[in-house]
Protein backbone atom coordinates (compact mmCIF):
# COMPACT_ATOMS: atom_id res chain seq x y z
CA UNK A 1 0.00 0.00 0.00
CA UNK A 2 2.72 2.29 1.04
CA UNK A 3 4.73 1.45 -2.06
CA UNK A 4 2.27 1.76 -4.11
CA UNK A 5 1.21 5.41 -3.13
CA UNK A 6 4.93 6.36 -2.90
CA UNK A 7 5.24 4.77 -6.83
CA UNK A 8 1.69 7.21 -6.92
CA UNK A 9 3.69 10.23 -6.04
CA UNK A 10 7.01 9.50 -7.78
CA UNK A 11 4.78 9.84 -10.66
CA UNK A 12 3.65 13.09 -10.47
CA UNK A 13 7.45 14.35 -9.14
CA UNK A 14 10.53 14.15 -11.40
CA UNK A 15 12.61 11.34 -9.85
CA UNK A 16 15.14 14.19 -7.98
CA UNK A 17 14.09 17.57 -6.77
CA UNK A 18 15.84 20.77 -5.66
CA UNK A 19 16.39 20.11 -1.88
CA UNK A 20 15.44 24.41 -1.76
CA UNK A 21 12.41 23.75 -3.71
CA UNK A 22 11.18 21.59 -1.34
CA UNK A 23 11.44 23.55 2.39
CA UNK A 24 8.56 24.31 3.73
CA UNK A 25 9.27 28.07 3.60
CA UNK A 26 9.09 27.71 -0.51
CA UNK A 27 5.48 26.39 -0.67
CA UNK A 28 4.38 25.56 2.34
CA UNK A 29 2.79 22.81 0.49
CA UNK A 30 0.13 25.11 -0.14
CA UNK A 31 -0.38 23.54 -3.53
CA UNK A 32 -0.04 19.87 -2.74
CA UNK A 33 -2.42 19.98 -0.15
CA UNK A 34 -4.87 21.07 -2.26
CA UNK A 35 -4.65 18.71 -4.37
CA UNK A 36 -5.11 16.07 -1.47
CA UNK A 37 -8.43 18.23 -0.44
CA UNK A 38 -9.81 18.03 -4.14
CA UNK A 39 -9.27 14.29 -3.97
CA UNK A 40 -11.09 14.38 -0.60
CA UNK A 41 -13.75 16.26 -2.03
CA UNK A 42 -14.12 14.11 -5.19
CA UNK A 43 -14.76 10.99 -3.01
CA UNK A 44 -16.87 12.50 -0.46
CA UNK A 45 -18.69 13.74 -2.68
CA UNK A 46 -19.65 10.76 -4.93
CA UNK A 47 -20.42 9.42 -1.41
CA UNK A 48 -22.95 12.15 -0.87
CA UNK A 49 -24.45 11.42 -4.55
CA UNK A 50 -25.82 8.20 -2.88
CA UNK A 51 -28.48 9.92 -0.63
CA UNK A 52 -29.18 12.97 -1.92
CA UNK A 53 -31.96 13.92 -4.06
CA UNK A 54 -31.84 16.88 -6.13
CA UNK A 55 -35.32 17.96 -5.89
CA UNK A 56 -36.60 21.50 -4.06
CA UNK A 57 -39.41 19.20 -1.93
CA UNK A 58 -36.74 16.50 -1.23
CA UNK A 59 -33.32 18.22 -0.89
CA UNK A 60 -33.26 19.31 2.63
CA UNK A 61 -35.05 16.16 3.90
CA UNK A 62 -32.74 14.34 2.49
CA UNK A 63 -29.97 15.87 4.02
CA UNK A 64 -31.48 15.50 7.05
CA UNK A 65 -31.96 11.87 7.02
CA UNK A 66 -28.22 12.04 6.06
CA UNK A 67 -27.73 13.55 9.16
CA UNK A 68 -29.74 11.34 11.45
CA UNK A 69 -30.19 8.08 10.11
CA UNK A 70 -26.84 7.42 7.97
CA UNK A 71 -24.46 5.90 10.23
CA UNK A 72 -21.12 7.52 8.56
CA UNK A 73 -23.30 10.51 7.04
CA UNK A 74 -22.97 13.47 8.80
CA UNK A 75 -19.23 12.84 9.46
CA UNK A 76 -18.82 12.25 5.80
CA UNK A 77 -21.05 15.32 5.05
CA UNK A 78 -18.82 17.11 7.48
CA UNK A 79 -15.67 16.28 5.88
CA UNK A 80 -17.15 17.16 2.47
CA UNK A 81 -18.23 20.35 4.03
CA UNK A 82 -14.51 20.99 6.11
CA UNK A 83 -12.62 20.06 2.97
CA UNK A 84 -14.28 22.53 0.79
CA UNK A 85 -13.77 25.33 3.60
CA UNK A 86 -10.09 24.63 3.98
CA UNK A 87 -9.70 24.32 -0.22
CA UNK A 88 -11.66 28.02 -0.54
CA UNK A 89 -8.40 28.99 2.17
CA UNK A 90 -5.44 27.22 0.60
CA UNK A 91 -6.54 28.32 -2.80
CA UNK A 92 -6.35 31.65 -1.81
CA UNK A 93 -3.36 31.47 0.08
CA UNK A 94 -1.28 29.37 -2.27
CA UNK A 95 -1.94 32.55 -4.54
CA UNK A 96 -0.87 34.93 -2.23
CA UNK A 97 2.78 32.26 -1.77
CA UNK A 98 3.12 32.16 -5.69
CA UNK A 99 2.45 36.05 -6.44
CA UNK A 100 5.03 37.07 -3.35
CA UNK A 101 7.39 34.52 -4.11
CA UNK A 102 8.07 36.35 -7.57
CA UNK A 103 6.76 32.44 -9.18
CA UNK A 104 4.00 33.96 -11.84
CA UNK A 105 6.85 35.17 -13.99
CA UNK A 106 7.44 34.56 -17.18
CA UNK A 107 7.57 31.25 -18.13
CA UNK A 108 4.80 30.61 -14.96
CA UNK A 109 3.02 32.96 -16.55
CA UNK A 110 0.38 30.75 -18.00
CA UNK A 111 0.64 28.77 -15.03
CA UNK A 112 -0.98 31.59 -13.19
CA UNK A 113 -3.91 31.98 -15.77
CA UNK A 114 -4.53 28.62 -15.42
CA UNK A 115 -4.28 28.96 -11.67
CA UNK A 116 -6.51 32.09 -11.83
CA UNK A 117 -9.38 29.84 -13.97
CA UNK A 118 -8.93 27.21 -11.10
CA UNK A 119 -9.05 30.12 -8.44
CA UNK A 120 -12.65 30.76 -10.21
CA UNK A 121 -13.35 27.32 -10.49
CA UNK A 122 -13.39 26.84 -6.84
CA UNK A 123 -15.17 29.67 -6.18
CA UNK A 124 -17.77 28.45 -8.65
CA UNK A 125 -18.14 25.07 -6.93
CA UNK A 126 -18.38 26.66 -3.45
CA UNK A 127 -21.43 29.05 -4.96
CA UNK A 128 -22.95 25.78 -6.80
CA UNK A 129 -23.13 23.69 -3.48
CA UNK A 130 -24.26 26.63 -0.96
CA UNK A 131 -27.91 25.84 -2.86
CA UNK A 132 -28.07 21.96 -2.67
CA UNK A 133 -29.45 21.60 0.99
CA UNK A 134 -32.31 24.00 -0.50
CA UNK A 135 -32.32 25.99 3.66
CA UNK A 136 -32.79 29.30 4.20
CA UNK A 137 -29.64 30.40 4.22
CA UNK A 138 -28.38 28.79 0.69
CA UNK A 139 -32.05 29.76 -1.12
CA UNK A 140 -31.52 33.57 0.15
CA UNK A 141 -27.75 34.04 -0.36
CA UNK A 142 -28.12 32.48 -4.16
CA UNK A 143 -31.01 34.86 -4.92
CA UNK A 144 -28.64 37.74 -3.50
CA UNK A 145 -26.09 37.08 -6.08
CA UNK A 146 -27.87 35.60 -8.95
CA UNK A 147 -29.49 39.41 -8.35
CA UNK A 148 -25.98 40.90 -8.36
CA UNK A 149 -25.70 39.41 -11.10
CA UNK A 150 -28.84 41.05 -12.90
CA UNK A 151 -26.95 44.44 -12.72
CA UNK A 152 -24.31 43.53 -15.14
CA UNK A 153 -25.13 46.18 -18.10
CA UNK A 154 -27.24 44.54 -20.97
CA UNK A 155 -27.03 40.96 -20.53
CA UNK A 156 -27.07 40.90 -16.70
CA UNK A 157 -30.98 39.58 -17.29
CA UNK A 158 -30.51 36.85 -19.69
CA UNK A 159 -27.13 35.90 -17.52
CA UNK A 160 -29.00 35.83 -14.37
CA UNK A 161 -31.82 34.01 -16.01
CA UNK A 162 -29.43 31.42 -17.74
CA UNK A 163 -28.03 30.87 -14.19
CA UNK A 164 -30.83 29.82 -12.33
CA UNK A 165 -33.24 27.97 -15.61
CA UNK A 166 -35.86 31.41 -14.87
CA UNK A 167 -36.82 34.16 -13.06
CA UNK A 168 -35.91 33.35 -9.51
CA UNK A 169 -34.32 30.60 -7.28
CA UNK A 170 -37.05 27.54 -8.22
CA UNK A 171 -36.53 23.81 -8.66
CA UNK A 172 -35.27 24.39 -11.51
CA UNK A 173 -32.06 26.38 -10.65
CA UNK A 174 -31.41 23.60 -8.26
CA UNK A 175 -31.34 20.96 -11.03
CA UNK A 176 -29.25 23.38 -13.10
CA UNK A 177 -26.98 23.85 -9.87
CA UNK A 178 -26.70 20.05 -8.88
CA UNK A 179 -25.73 19.09 -12.06
CA UNK A 180 -23.07 21.89 -12.51
CA UNK A 181 -21.77 20.99 -8.89
CA UNK A 182 -21.71 17.55 -9.54
CA UNK A 183 -21.17 17.05 -13.53
CA UNK A 184 -19.75 20.25 -15.29
CA UNK A 185 -17.43 21.36 -12.87
CA UNK A 186 -15.84 18.10 -11.56
CA UNK A 187 -14.98 17.43 -15.23
CA UNK A 188 -13.38 20.87 -15.88
CA UNK A 189 -11.57 21.09 -12.57
CA UNK A 190 -10.00 17.78 -13.25
CA UNK A 191 -8.88 18.88 -16.64
CA UNK A 192 -7.54 22.41 -15.64
CA UNK A 193 -5.79 20.97 -12.57
CA UNK A 194 -3.72 18.14 -14.82
CA UNK A 195 -2.49 20.68 -16.72
CA UNK A 196 -1.69 22.86 -14.01
CA UNK A 197 0.42 20.57 -12.46
CA UNK A 198 2.11 19.49 -15.57
CA UNK A 199 2.79 22.94 -16.20
CA UNK A 200 4.80 22.96 -12.98
CA UNK A 201 6.83 20.07 -14.40
CA UNK A 202 7.43 21.71 -17.05
CA UNK A 203 8.77 25.28 -15.63
CA UNK A 204 11.65 22.47 -14.03
CA UNK A 205 9.43 22.29 -10.26
CA UNK A 206 8.95 25.27 -8.00
CA UNK A 207 10.47 28.76 -8.50
CA UNK A 208 13.45 29.12 -6.57
CA UNK A 209 15.95 31.80 -6.54
CA UNK A 210 18.81 31.28 -9.14
CA UNK A 211 21.92 30.77 -6.33
CA UNK A 212 19.64 28.01 -4.38
CA UNK A 213 20.02 25.80 -7.55
CA UNK A 214 21.57 22.74 -7.99
CA UNK A 215 21.23 20.30 -4.96
CA UNK A 216 19.95 17.85 -6.26
CA UNK A 217 18.46 15.25 -4.21
CA UNK A 218 16.27 12.13 -4.87
CA UNK A 219 12.45 12.66 -4.37
CA UNK A 220 11.79 9.78 -2.40
CA UNK A 221 12.26 9.37 0.20
CA UNK A 222 13.18 13.45 1.18
CA UNK A 223 10.20 14.84 -0.68
CA UNK A 224 7.21 11.81 -0.35
CA UNK A 225 8.20 12.05 3.22
CA UNK A 226 7.61 15.45 3.62
CA UNK A 227 4.20 15.15 1.88
CA UNK A 228 2.87 11.99 3.68
CA UNK A 229 3.88 14.20 6.61
CA UNK A 230 1.45 17.17 5.18
CA UNK A 231 -1.55 14.61 4.07
CA UNK A 232 -1.45 13.14 7.74
CA UNK A 233 -1.20 16.27 9.93
CA UNK A 234 -4.31 17.81 7.08
CA UNK A 235 -6.45 14.44 7.69
CA UNK A 236 -6.46 14.35 11.57
CA UNK A 237 -7.22 18.20 11.31
CA UNK A 238 -10.10 17.44 9.15
CA UNK A 239 -11.27 14.67 11.02
CA UNK A 240 -11.34 16.40 14.16
CA UNK A 241 -13.09 19.30 12.91
CA UNK A 242 -15.50 16.90 11.29
CA UNK A 243 -16.13 15.33 14.55
CA UNK A 244 -16.86 18.29 16.75
CA UNK A 245 -18.41 21.07 14.61
CA UNK A 246 -21.07 19.81 12.57
CA UNK A 247 -21.92 21.80 8.64
CA UNK A 248 -24.46 24.43 9.00
CA UNK A 249 -27.94 23.26 7.89
CA UNK A 250 -30.72 25.95 8.93
CA UNK A 251 -34.42 25.56 8.68
CA UNK A 252 -35.97 24.48 4.91
CA UNK A 253 -36.15 27.04 2.33
CA UNK A 254 -39.06 29.52 2.49
CA UNK A 255 -39.57 31.29 -0.69
CA UNK A 256 -42.33 34.29 0.64
CA UNK A 257 -40.07 35.08 3.89
CA UNK A 258 -36.22 36.03 4.79
CA UNK A 259 -35.33 34.76 7.94
CA UNK A 260 -34.47 37.64 10.61
CA UNK A 261 -31.13 37.07 10.70
CA UNK A 262 -29.14 36.15 7.46
CA UNK A 263 -25.62 35.46 6.64
CA UNK A 264 -23.51 34.66 3.92
CA UNK A 265 -20.31 32.15 3.78
CA UNK A 266 -17.06 33.26 5.35
CA UNK A 267 -15.79 33.67 2.07
CA UNK A 268 -18.31 35.75 0.75
CA UNK A 269 -18.62 38.23 3.53
CA UNK A 270 -16.53 40.67 2.60
CA UNK A 271 -18.53 41.07 -1.18
CA UNK A 272 -22.10 41.29 1.56
CA UNK A 273 -20.10 43.77 3.65
CA UNK A 274 -19.26 45.74 0.81
CA UNK A 275 -22.86 45.63 -1.09
CA UNK A 276 -24.04 47.12 2.32
CA UNK A 277 -22.10 50.27 1.60
CA UNK A 278 -21.86 51.04 -2.29
CA UNK A 279 -23.94 50.07 -5.21
CA UNK A 280 -24.02 46.63 -6.39
CA UNK A 281 -23.05 47.58 -9.62
CA UNK A 282 -19.83 48.60 -8.62
CA UNK A 283 -19.42 46.25 -5.73
CA UNK A 284 -20.59 43.29 -7.30
CA UNK A 285 -19.65 43.76 -11.00
CA UNK A 286 -17.40 46.48 -11.84
CA UNK A 287 -14.47 46.13 -9.08
CA UNK A 288 -14.11 42.94 -9.37
CA UNK A 289 -13.69 42.78 -12.74
CA UNK A 290 -11.22 45.96 -12.29
CA UNK A 291 -9.47 42.99 -9.94
CA UNK A 292 -9.47 40.50 -12.28
CA UNK A 293 -7.89 42.64 -14.89
CA UNK A 294 -5.18 43.48 -12.29
CA UNK A 295 -4.53 39.89 -11.76
CA UNK A 296 -4.40 39.22 -15.56
CA UNK A 297 -1.69 41.91 -15.93
CA UNK A 298 0.46 41.62 -12.77
CA UNK A 299 2.36 38.73 -14.20
CA UNK A 300 3.57 41.16 -17.44
CA UNK A 301 4.62 43.80 -15.31
CA UNK A 302 7.93 45.46 -13.85
CA UNK A 303 9.77 42.04 -15.66
CA UNK A 304 13.08 43.88 -15.77
CA UNK A 305 13.53 44.24 -12.08
CA UNK A 306 11.91 40.44 -10.98
CA UNK A 307 14.08 38.45 -9.33
CA UNK A 308 12.33 34.84 -9.66
CA UNK A 309 11.43 33.32 -6.68
CA UNK A 310 12.87 35.53 -4.03
CA UNK A 311 10.63 36.17 -1.35
CA UNK A 312 8.98 39.86 -1.60
CA UNK A 313 11.71 40.16 -4.55
CA UNK A 314 14.51 40.27 -1.23
CA UNK A 315 14.60 44.20 -0.54
CA UNK A 316 14.05 45.08 2.98
CA UNK A 317 12.55 48.42 1.67
CA UNK A 318 10.49 46.44 0.64
CA UNK A 319 8.66 44.61 2.71
CA UNK A 320 8.64 47.65 4.99
CA UNK A 321 6.24 49.48 2.23
CA UNK A 322 4.03 46.74 1.82
CA UNK A 323 3.33 46.63 5.39
CA UNK A 324 2.89 50.30 5.59
CA UNK A 325 0.43 49.86 2.40
CA UNK A 326 -1.38 47.37 4.55
CA UNK A 327 -2.11 49.64 7.39
CA UNK A 328 -2.93 52.09 5.16
CA UNK A 329 -5.56 50.46 3.36
CA UNK A 330 -6.85 48.98 6.23
CA UNK A 331 -7.51 52.43 8.15
CA UNK A 332 -8.77 53.96 5.11
CA UNK A 333 -11.36 50.92 4.76
CA UNK A 334 -12.37 51.20 8.31
CA UNK A 335 -12.66 54.86 8.16
CA UNK A 336 -15.19 54.34 5.12
CA UNK A 337 -17.41 51.92 6.68
CA UNK A 338 -17.67 53.69 9.99
CA UNK A 339 -18.47 56.81 7.66
CA UNK A 340 -21.10 54.98 5.81
CA UNK A 341 -22.89 53.27 8.88
CA UNK A 342 -22.57 56.69 10.56
CA UNK A 343 -24.24 59.25 8.07
CA UNK A 344 -24.05 58.13 4.85
CA UNK A 345 -26.58 55.14 5.06
CA UNK A 346 -29.43 57.21 6.73
CA UNK A 347 -29.04 59.90 4.38
CA UNK A 348 -27.88 59.95 0.92
CA UNK A 349 -28.85 57.97 -1.68
CA UNK A 350 -26.85 54.91 -2.35
CA UNK A 351 -25.78 56.19 -5.45
CA UNK A 352 -24.49 59.11 -4.25
CA UNK A 353 -22.64 57.35 -0.95
CA UNK A 354 -20.83 54.73 -3.98
CA UNK A 355 -19.57 57.92 -6.19
CA UNK A 356 -18.05 59.60 -2.82
CA UNK A 357 -16.61 56.72 -1.07
CA UNK A 358 -15.12 55.12 -4.49
CA UNK A 359 -13.70 58.80 -5.25
CA UNK A 360 -12.31 59.33 -1.85
CA UNK A 361 -10.79 55.89 -1.80
CA UNK A 362 -8.99 55.97 -5.55
CA UNK A 363 -7.88 59.60 -4.68
CA UNK A 364 -6.65 58.49 -1.32
CA UNK A 365 -4.50 55.71 -2.77
CA UNK A 366 -3.94 57.11 -5.84
CA UNK A 367 -1.70 60.06 -3.70
CA UNK A 368 -0.32 57.42 -1.70
CA UNK A 369 1.13 55.77 -4.91
CA UNK A 370 2.10 59.03 -6.08
CA UNK A 371 3.55 59.85 -3.07
CA UNK A 372 6.19 56.74 -2.96
CA UNK A 373 6.72 57.21 -7.16
CA UNK A 374 7.96 60.47 -6.27
CA UNK A 375 10.03 60.30 -2.78
CA UNK A 376 11.13 56.90 -3.20
CA UNK A 377 11.55 56.19 -6.82
CA UNK A 378 9.77 53.02 -7.00
CA UNK A 379 9.95 50.75 -9.45
CA UNK A 380 6.51 49.39 -11.74
CA UNK A 381 7.10 45.93 -10.09
CA UNK A 382 6.97 47.19 -6.40
CA UNK A 383 3.82 49.49 -7.55
CA UNK A 384 1.56 46.58 -9.08
CA UNK A 385 2.39 44.67 -5.60
CA UNK A 386 1.64 47.49 -3.23
CA UNK A 387 -1.72 48.20 -5.21
CA UNK A 388 -2.40 44.12 -4.82
CA UNK A 389 -1.38 44.48 -1.24
CA UNK A 390 -3.94 47.69 -1.04
CA UNK A 391 -6.86 45.88 -2.67
CA UNK A 392 -6.24 43.05 -0.87
CA UNK A 393 -5.89 44.37 2.20
CA UNK A 394 -9.34 46.46 1.85
CA UNK A 395 -10.68 43.15 1.00
CA UNK A 396 -9.77 40.98 3.93
CA UNK A 397 -10.83 43.99 6.29
CA UNK A 398 -14.31 44.25 4.73
CA UNK A 399 -14.48 40.56 5.37
CA UNK A 400 -13.32 40.63 9.08
CA UNK A 401 -15.38 43.86 9.68
CA UNK A 402 -18.65 41.38 7.67
CA UNK A 403 -17.90 38.48 10.13
CA UNK A 404 -18.15 40.80 13.11
CA UNK A 405 -21.50 42.24 11.71
CA UNK A 406 -22.99 39.20 11.21
CA UNK A 407 -21.69 37.80 15.12
CA UNK A 408 -23.28 40.89 16.04
CA UNK A 409 -20.22 42.29 17.92
CA UNK A 410 -20.52 45.25 15.94
CA UNK B 1 -14.37 19.44 -66.98
CA UNK B 2 -18.76 20.40 -66.47
CA UNK B 3 -19.09 17.85 -64.50
CA UNK B 4 -15.97 18.74 -61.84
CA UNK B 5 -17.49 22.17 -62.18
CA UNK B 6 -21.15 21.50 -60.98
CA UNK B 7 -19.87 18.85 -58.50
CA UNK B 8 -17.75 21.62 -57.10
CA UNK B 9 -20.59 24.17 -56.70
CA UNK B 10 -23.21 21.80 -55.50
CA UNK B 11 -20.27 21.15 -52.76
CA UNK B 12 -20.80 24.81 -52.07
CA UNK B 13 -24.28 25.03 -51.60
CA UNK B 14 -24.03 22.55 -49.10
CA UNK B 15 -21.40 24.45 -47.51
CA UNK B 16 -23.56 27.51 -47.43
CA UNK B 17 -26.43 26.30 -46.75
CA UNK B 18 -25.02 24.51 -43.60
CA UNK B 19 -23.62 27.78 -42.69
CA UNK B 20 -26.97 29.62 -42.98
CA UNK B 21 -28.74 26.99 -40.70
CA UNK B 22 -25.67 27.32 -38.75
CA UNK B 23 -26.10 31.31 -38.30
CA UNK B 24 -30.00 31.08 -37.96
CA UNK B 25 -29.35 28.49 -35.45
CA UNK B 26 -26.69 30.82 -33.34
CA UNK B 27 -29.11 33.82 -33.53
CA UNK B 28 -32.22 31.78 -32.20
CA UNK B 29 -29.87 30.85 -30.00
CA UNK B 30 -28.82 34.50 -28.90
CA UNK B 31 -32.58 35.63 -28.99
CA UNK B 32 -33.38 33.40 -26.38
CA UNK B 33 -30.27 33.59 -24.31
CA UNK B 34 -30.73 37.69 -24.14
CA UNK B 35 -34.55 37.42 -23.85
CA UNK B 36 -36.25 38.21 -27.05
CA UNK B 37 -38.49 35.52 -26.54
CA UNK B 38 -41.66 36.28 -25.26
CA UNK B 39 -41.17 35.31 -21.20
CA UNK B 40 -43.40 32.95 -19.48
CA UNK B 41 -45.69 34.67 -17.94
CA UNK B 42 -46.34 34.41 -14.31
CA UNK B 43 -49.48 34.36 -14.12
CA UNK B 44 -52.21 35.61 -16.38
CA UNK B 45 -55.82 36.25 -14.12
CA UNK B 46 -56.25 38.97 -11.89
CA UNK B 47 -55.36 38.04 -8.12
CA UNK B 48 -58.96 38.40 -6.36
CA UNK B 49 -57.90 40.65 -3.23
CA UNK B 50 -61.36 40.30 -1.61
CA UNK B 51 -64.52 42.09 -1.26
CA UNK B 52 -63.56 45.81 -0.56
CA UNK B 53 -65.75 46.40 2.61
CA UNK B 54 -63.52 44.09 4.18
CA UNK B 55 -60.40 46.35 4.41
CA UNK B 56 -59.87 48.72 7.16
CA UNK B 57 -58.18 52.04 6.72
CA UNK B 58 -55.10 52.55 7.90
CA UNK B 59 -54.42 48.92 7.85
CA UNK B 60 -51.89 46.66 5.93
CA UNK B 61 -52.67 42.99 4.45
CA UNK B 62 -50.58 40.86 3.52
CA UNK B 63 -50.38 37.90 0.90
CA UNK B 64 -47.24 36.57 1.90
CA UNK B 65 -47.44 33.55 -0.91
CA UNK B 66 -48.01 35.96 -3.46
CA UNK B 67 -45.21 38.19 -2.60
CA UNK B 68 -46.84 41.17 -2.13
CA UNK B 69 -48.85 43.44 0.44
CA UNK B 70 -51.68 45.58 0.11
CA UNK B 71 -52.09 49.21 2.06
CA UNK B 72 -55.37 50.66 2.69
CA UNK B 73 -54.45 54.16 3.23
CA UNK B 74 -56.31 55.94 5.80
CA UNK B 75 -57.84 58.15 3.03
CA UNK B 76 -59.62 55.35 1.79
CA UNK B 77 -56.79 54.59 -0.76
CA UNK B 78 -55.12 51.73 -1.81
CA UNK B 79 -51.63 50.75 -2.59
CA UNK B 80 -50.41 47.15 -3.91
CA UNK B 81 -46.58 46.32 -3.31
CA UNK B 82 -44.76 44.21 -4.18
CA UNK B 83 -42.83 42.57 -1.11
CA UNK B 84 -39.50 41.77 -3.22
CA UNK B 85 -36.59 44.21 -2.24
CA UNK B 86 -35.27 46.45 -4.92
CA UNK B 87 -31.78 46.07 -3.90
CA UNK B 88 -31.18 42.03 -4.31
CA UNK B 89 -34.27 40.39 -3.90
CA UNK B 90 -35.18 39.66 -0.73
CA UNK B 91 -38.28 39.84 0.89
CA UNK B 92 -38.58 42.81 3.24
CA UNK B 93 -40.64 42.09 6.39
CA UNK B 94 -42.50 44.54 8.22
CA UNK B 95 -42.46 46.03 11.20
CA UNK B 96 -46.06 46.83 12.68
CA UNK B 97 -44.39 49.82 15.14
CA UNK B 98 -42.29 51.57 13.50
CA UNK B 99 -44.46 50.83 9.91
CA UNK B 100 -41.17 50.19 8.04
CA UNK B 101 -40.38 47.68 6.04
CA UNK B 102 -36.90 45.88 7.00
CA UNK B 103 -34.74 43.65 4.43
CA UNK B 104 -33.37 41.77 6.36
CA UNK B 105 -30.42 41.05 3.65
CA UNK B 106 -28.39 44.09 3.87
CA UNK B 107 -30.87 46.43 6.40
CA UNK B 108 -32.68 48.47 4.03
CA UNK B 109 -35.60 50.20 4.66
CA UNK B 110 -38.83 51.87 3.72
CA UNK B 111 -41.70 53.63 4.75
CA UNK B 112 -45.02 52.78 4.70
CA UNK B 113 -45.52 54.17 0.86
CA UNK B 114 -42.50 51.97 -0.30
CA UNK B 115 -40.30 54.96 -0.28
CA UNK B 116 -36.62 54.33 0.78
CA UNK B 117 -35.66 55.09 4.23
CA UNK B 118 -32.28 54.19 4.52
CA UNK B 119 -29.60 52.50 1.69
CA UNK B 120 -28.45 50.49 0.09
CA UNK B 121 -31.81 50.09 -1.88
CA UNK B 122 -32.19 53.24 -3.78
CA UNK B 123 -35.45 52.60 -5.70
CA UNK B 124 -38.84 52.06 -3.89
CA UNK B 125 -40.85 49.06 -3.86
CA UNK B 126 -41.94 48.10 -7.03
CA UNK B 127 -46.35 48.64 -7.43
CA UNK B 128 -49.12 46.31 -8.74
CA UNK B 129 -52.14 47.69 -10.44
CA UNK B 130 -54.93 47.32 -8.47
CA UNK B 131 -58.72 47.75 -10.11
CA UNK B 132 -62.15 47.01 -9.07
CA UNK B 133 -64.41 44.58 -10.19
CA UNK B 134 -67.73 43.51 -8.96
CA UNK B 135 -66.98 45.10 -5.37
CA UNK B 136 -63.55 43.11 -5.43
CA UNK B 137 -60.19 44.63 -4.99
CA UNK B 138 -58.42 42.50 -8.26
CA UNK B 139 -54.43 43.02 -8.26
CA UNK B 140 -52.69 42.22 -11.62
CA UNK B 141 -49.74 40.33 -10.39
CA UNK B 142 -48.22 39.77 -14.08
CA UNK B 143 -46.28 42.90 -14.13
CA UNK B 144 -44.57 44.63 -11.41
CA UNK B 145 -44.38 48.70 -11.81
CA UNK B 146 -40.65 49.89 -11.31
CA UNK B 147 -40.91 53.70 -9.74
CA UNK B 148 -38.53 56.15 -9.33
CA UNK B 149 -40.47 57.71 -6.25
CA UNK B 150 -43.62 57.98 -5.02
CA UNK B 151 -46.65 60.31 -6.21
CA UNK B 152 -50.39 60.06 -5.38
CA UNK B 153 -51.41 58.38 -8.39
CA UNK B 154 -49.73 55.57 -7.98
CA UNK B 155 -52.98 54.99 -4.99
CA UNK B 156 -56.12 53.59 -6.17
CA UNK B 157 -59.17 55.58 -5.56
CA UNK B 158 -62.91 53.84 -5.85
CA UNK B 159 -65.51 56.49 -5.71
C1 LIG C 1 -7.61 24.00 -6.90
C2 LIG C 1 -6.71 24.86 -6.59
C3 LIG C 1 -5.20 24.71 -6.86
C4 LIG C 1 -4.43 23.61 -6.75
C5 LIG C 1 -4.88 22.22 -6.32
C6 LIG C 1 -3.07 23.98 -7.13
C7 LIG C 1 -1.97 23.13 -7.12
C8 LIG C 1 -0.65 23.53 -7.33
C9 LIG C 1 0.52 22.76 -7.03
C10 LIG C 1 0.52 21.35 -6.47
C11 LIG C 1 1.62 23.51 -7.33
C12 LIG C 1 3.09 23.12 -7.06
C13 LIG C 1 3.80 24.04 -6.08
C14 LIG C 1 3.08 24.39 -4.81
O1 LIG C 1 2.68 23.50 -4.06
O2 LIG C 1 2.94 25.61 -4.56
C15 LIG C 1 1.14 24.76 -7.88
C16 LIG C 1 1.95 25.77 -8.37
C17 LIG C 1 1.49 26.98 -8.87
N1 LIG C 1 0.19 27.45 -8.79
FE1 LIG C 1 -1.40 26.39 -8.15
N2 LIG C 1 -3.06 25.31 -7.48
C18 LIG C 1 -4.34 25.79 -7.32
C19 LIG C 1 -4.75 27.09 -7.52
C20 LIG C 1 -3.94 28.12 -7.98
C21 LIG C 1 -4.32 29.50 -8.04
C22 LIG C 1 -5.67 30.05 -7.57
C23 LIG C 1 -3.24 30.18 -8.57
C24 LIG C 1 -3.13 31.65 -8.84
C25 LIG C 1 -3.94 32.33 -9.58
C26 LIG C 1 -2.19 29.23 -8.84
C27 LIG C 1 -0.96 29.53 -9.41
C28 LIG C 1 0.15 28.71 -9.36
C29 LIG C 1 1.46 29.05 -9.88
C30 LIG C 1 1.85 30.36 -10.60
C31 LIG C 1 2.29 27.96 -9.57
C32 LIG C 1 3.79 27.85 -9.88
C33 LIG C 1 4.54 28.22 -8.64
C34 LIG C 1 6.02 27.95 -8.76
O3 LIG C 1 6.47 27.51 -9.80
O4 LIG C 1 6.71 28.21 -7.75
N3 LIG C 1 -2.64 27.98 -8.46
N4 LIG C 1 -0.26 24.76 -7.84
S1 LIG D 1 -31.66 42.56 -0.61
FE1 LIG D 1 -32.77 43.91 0.63
S2 LIG D 1 -31.20 45.15 1.37
FE2 LIG D 1 -30.10 43.86 0.05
Amino acid sequence: MLNSIKRFLLHLHPPRVEINAIKLNRTFGLGGMSVFLVSLLALTGILLRFVYVPDAEKAYRSIELLNHFNSAGRLIRNIHYWSATILCLFSVLHLLRVLFSQAIYFERKKNWYYGLVLMFLVFAFCFTGYLLPWDQVSYWAVTVVANVLRYFPVIGDALASFLLDGRFVSEHSLLRFYHLHTGVLPVLLFMVLSIHIWLVRKAKGVAIPQEQKGQLVNTSPHLVYKELVALLILIIAITTLSIFFNAPLSTPANLDRVPEIITAPWYFAGMQELLLHIHPLVGGILLPIAFLIFLIVVPKMGLDEVKVGVWFNGSRQLKKLYALALIFSVLLTVLLVVLSDAIIKDSFNVIWGTVFMVSVYFVTVSGFLIFLLRNLNRSMLSISMIVFVLFTGSYITLTIIGLLRDAQII
Amino acid sequence: MDFKEKSISRKRFIKKALLAVLTIEVFWLLGRFFGFHKGKKRTDKLFDAGSIQSFEKGKFYFYRSQGFCLYCLDDGGFLAMDLKCTHLGCKVNFDRESQRFICPCHSSAFNAMGEVLSSPAYRPLDLYVVMLEDNRLKVDLSKAVKRSDFNIKQIFYHS
